[in-house]
């Protein structure tokens, strides 16, 4: 259909120069070159459609590789974040707690050993009580004997040496209660900091979430273009079906309008 | 040639295939012009929820970081509280042993040390509890709070971005059914033409 009728003319090859039809043949001509140009205009719609299409398809295959790796990112860090933030748990809430409850043990320790030659004293006394009540009471002579004994011997343990030796066992208590705060202190900052890490490792986990969100909108948007390519390309084709099948039906009704009319002369 | 003959037959068909075919190209246009602002909505809302997600991080991370500064530090406020705790022990201990031997100088030397490490005890130890516990609320306040209306906005961004996608979608859907129509139109014409030409070449033929 897109062939000249005549390669006589040079300049213009859709152009006839046959002298016995030159009305038909120029208007036939003049369809041709028409149909030729819209064919060739929808040809570069295609050609940009398809270039559009090929270069929607490569940035998918980009995208899809960005978002796999932002996804891969994403569960690194929240396999980090989980990691650090059991290990801060462990030191900032276990250990700590430990470390508080035997700084509070030997706080005690410490008070109760300062205090235990009084404690000892009262003991005594109690006991020396208890035996004269007993007796009073009707109690057994013989037991009554032997808690008396027990009086005497804790009155003996209450003595200097054994204050003495108190003191000592205070001291190291608060040595302990100093140590175990101290290891207190240390564990919740450790505790502390590994939570930041934990955190730190989360908010990165929120970047990566945020940057495959980014890559899934341009995905949308890509294969929006791409359907809008798709459709720029489907329209061409039809279009250029539709003005070949036009320009196919005006000539061959002037084919048959010429037919007849030579056939009634 | 076929016009000629028919030309007043064919003219209310060809204006009327011309005022559809630019109605349809004017509505076309139009819903190129509405898809290509929801386009443009849903990108601008898509990256304003991108912007919103960063800075929930950035949020999330300033409140971490806000929370392990308190800790650490009154962490180390605890430790100095231990240590000043631990030396007005001694200077108890001490001040006691003093009060059994009767030594009134150690007395009131180690009574003045026990008072000024109880004191500092005392202001360490409250500093650092108290940074201690004011570091949770504080991330919750300045970190996790503000990282909540980020994570909103970046929700509501969200779904404003997926309602233009519709509406995207909507003018897409338009846009086809106008050139459908357009090109219903044309067939139409072309038919009506092809019609006129069929009945001009019987006329001639009857001549």
């Amino acid at each position: 259909m897109l062939a000249p009728t005549s390669s006589a003319s040079s300049t213009n090859p859709w152009v006839s120069s046959s002298p016995s039809s030159t009305d038909t043949h120029s208007q036939l001509s003049g369809a041709c070159a028409l149909l030729a140009v819209l064919v060739q205009a929808q040809c570069s719609t295609q050609s940009s459609a398809k270039a559009d299409i090929e270069h929607g398809f490569d940035r998918l295959d980009e995208l899809k590789k960005q978002l796999a790796d932002s996804i891969r990112q994403a569960e690194e860090a929240a396999n980090d974040s989980g990691f650090f933030g059991f290990l801060g748990d462990i030191f900032g809430n276990d250990i700590a707690q430990i470390a508080g409850a035997v700084a509070a043990i030997a706080a005690t320790i410490a008070t109760a050993g300062a205090a235990s030659p009084l404690l000892l004293i009262a003991i005594s006394e109690a006991l020396q009580l208890a035996a004269t009540v007993g007796a009073k009471l009707g109690l057994d002579p013989k037991i009554c004997f032997a808690i008396g004994i027990a009086s005497v011997a804790v009155g003996f343990c209450s003595g200097t040496g054994t204050a003495q030796a108190a003191g000592e066992i205070a001291d190291v208590a608060r040595g302990v209660s100093l140590g175990a705060k101290v290891a207190q202190g240390g564990a919740t900052a450790v505790g502390g900091a590994l939570h930041f890490v934990s955190a730190n490792a989360h908010a990165r986990q929120l970047d990566y979430q945020a940057d495959a969100a980014g890559y899934q909108t341009q995905d949308k948007a890509t294969s929006l273009d791409l359907d809008d390519a798709f459709a720029r390309l489907r329209r061409a084709l039809r279009v250029e079906q539709h003005e070949t099948d036009s320009v196919s039906a005006q000539l061959r009704d002037d084919s048959d309008t010429n037919t007849t009319l030579c056939q009634r002369i | 040639m076929t016009q000629a003959i028919s030309s007043s037959s064919s003219s209310f068909a060809t204006e009327f295939a011309e005022l559809v075919i630019r109605n349809e190209a004017s509505q076309a246009e139009s819903a190129h012009q509405e898809r290509e602002a929801a386009r443009a909505s849903v990108r601008e809302n898509a990256q304003k929820q991108i912007d919103a997600l960063h800075d929930a991080a950035d949020a999330t991370r300033s409140g971490a970081l806000l929370n392990a500064a308190l800790t650490i530090g009154g962490s180390a406020l605890e430790i100095r509280a231990a240590f000043s705790q631990y030396g007005a022990d001694m200077a108890c201990a001490q001040m006691k042993s003093a009060e059994c031997r009767g030594d009134a100088a150690t007395v009131l030397s180690a009574g003045t040390e026990f008072a000024s490490q109880n004191r500092l005890a005392t202001i360490w130890h409250a500093s650092g509890d108290g940074m201690v516990k004011l570091a949770a609320p504080l991330q919750a306040l300045f970190g996790d709070s503000v990282a909540s209306d980020y994570q909103a906005e970046a929700k509501r961004r969200e779904t404003l971005a997926e309602q233009a996608k519709w509406q995207a979608d909507d003018a897409s859907t338009a846009i086809d059914k106008s050139e459908k129509r357009g090109d219903k139109a044309l067939d139409t014409l072309q038919s009506i033409q092809q019609n006129e030409n069929s009945s001009a070449v019987a006329l001639i033929g009857r001549i």
